[in-house]
C-alpha cells in the first residue's frame, strides 16, 4: 500500500524533473553552458547526433566547441519548444521521453521549425535536486541530420 | 516519521495550484483560437492587466472592449484558421501568488499551402492572484520574439 505522502511525492517528482527539461531548454536557448552541464549527475552522459560525452565538463567541452559550428546561431535566433513529457518515477530514479522541436528564424523573421527529435532520459535524485544520469537527444526529422541517421 | 497532515495539504495545495494555472493558459488558448473574447476576458482578475502589442487595458470588460475593437470581425475572417500551440511553461505559486511564463506559438494556415506555418511565437510573462477561490491573472505581458501577427498582415494587405 502506497501512502499518501509517497503518491504526492511522486507527483512533486514529475513537477521538478518538467521543471529540469525547462532548465535545459532555458540554458541551451541562453548559450549559459556552465548551468546547461551542471544539469547533468557528475557521472551524467550527453548522447547525440554529435556523439556521447560524460561528466558536466566534457559536456559543457562540447557545446563550447560545437556551439559556433554545429548551431552557428546567435542567441535569440533560435529556441526550443519541448513537449509530449511522459515522466516514470521509481524511487530515487526515474526515466523519461519529450520530444523537441527546434525553430529558427527566416530571413523574413518568421519562426520555422528547422529540426524535432526526441529525448529520452535516465535521471536520478541527487542533494542537488533531479540530474540527468543520460540524456539521448537524437535529431528525427530530417532523417540525417549533422552526418548521422536516426 | 511521516509527515504531518498539514504539511502534506500545504504540499497538495501547491501541485493543485501550479496545475489550475495551466489549464488556465490552455484556456486562454481556446478562448483566443475561437475569439471567444468573453471567455478570455474572464480569465483576468477585476483589476487584472493587459499589455499587447495590440493594446493595453485593465479589468475584464475593458480587456473584452479591446480585443473585439482590435480583432473584430473582419480581422477575424483574416485569422480564420488560428492555432496556439503554448509549451514550456514555468510555474511559481507561493500562497495566493503566483508567476508564469510561458512560450506560445502560432500556426496558421496560408491560402496557397494546405500545411500549418508557424508565423510567429514568444513569451507570456504572468503575474497570478487567486480571486475568490480561483487563479486569476493580474498582469499579463506579451511579447514576440519572431514573426508577425496576422492583424499586420492584414491592414499590409489592405494599405497596398
Amino acid at each position: 500500500m502506497t501512502s499518501v505522502e509517497e503518491r504526492l511525492q511522486r507527483l512533486e517528482d514529475i513537477h521538478e524533473i518538467t521543471n529540469l527539461f525547462m532548465a535545459y531548454r532555458r540554458t541551451l536557448d541562453e548559450r549559459d553552458f556552465t548551468a546547461y552541464s551542471e544539469l547533468f549527475a557528475p557521472d551524467g552522459e550527453w548522447a547525440g547526433n554529435l556523439g556521447s560525452f560524460k561528466g558536466p565538463a566534457a559536456i559543457k567541452q562540447m557545446l563550447d566547441e560545437s556551439a559556433g559550428t554545429a548551431f552557428g546561431i546567435d542567441p535569440g535566433e533560435d529556441f526550443h519548444l519541448v513537449a509530449n513529457p511522459d515522466v516514470h518515477v521509481d524511487g530515487d530514479r526515474a526515466t523519461a521521453t519529450s520530444t523537441w522541436v527546434f525553430v529558427t528564424r527566416t530571413a523574413e523573421d518568421r519562426p520555422q521549425v528547422s529540426l524535432m527529435g526526441h529525448y529520452t532520459d535516465v535521471l536520478a535524485r541527487t542533494p542537488e535536486g533531479w540530474r540527468f544520469v543520460r540524456r539521448e537527444a537524437f535529431c528525427d526529422v530530417p532523417r540525417e541530420h549533422l552526418g548521422v541517421k536516426q | 516519521m511521516p509527515a504531518d497532515i498539514e504539511t502534506l495539504a500545504a504540499r497538495l495545495q501547491r501541485l493543485e495550484d501550479i496545475e489550475e494555472i495551466r489549464a488556465l493558459f490552455l484556456r486562454y488558448a481556446d478562448c483566443l483560437d475561437a475569439n471567444d473574447f468573453a471567455g478570455y476576458a474572464n480569465l483576468f482578475a477585476s483589476d487584472g492587466e493587459l499589455l499587447a502589442q495590440l493594446g493595453s487595458a485593465v479589468g475584464p470588460a475593458a480587456i473584452q472592449a479591446l480585443l473585439e475593437e482590435r480583432l473584430g470581425t473582419d480581422i477575424a475572417k483574416a485569422r480564420a484558421v488560428s492555432f496556439h500551440v503554448i509549451s514550456n511553461p514555468v510555474i511559481e505559486v507561493d500562497g495566493d501568488r503566483g508567476s508564469a511564463r510561458v512560450l506560445w506559438s502560432y500556426l496558421t494556415q496560408r491560402a496557397e499551402d494546405p500545411h500549418p506555418i508557424l508565423i510567429q511565437a514568444g513569451h507570456y510573462t504572468d503575474d497570478l492572484r487567486r480571486e475568490n477561490g480561483r487563479w486569476k491573472i493580474a498582469r499579463h505581458a506579451i511579447t514576440r520574439d519572431m514573426g508577425f501577427s496576422p492583424i499586420e498582415a492584414a491592414t499590409a494587405a489592405a494599405a497596398s
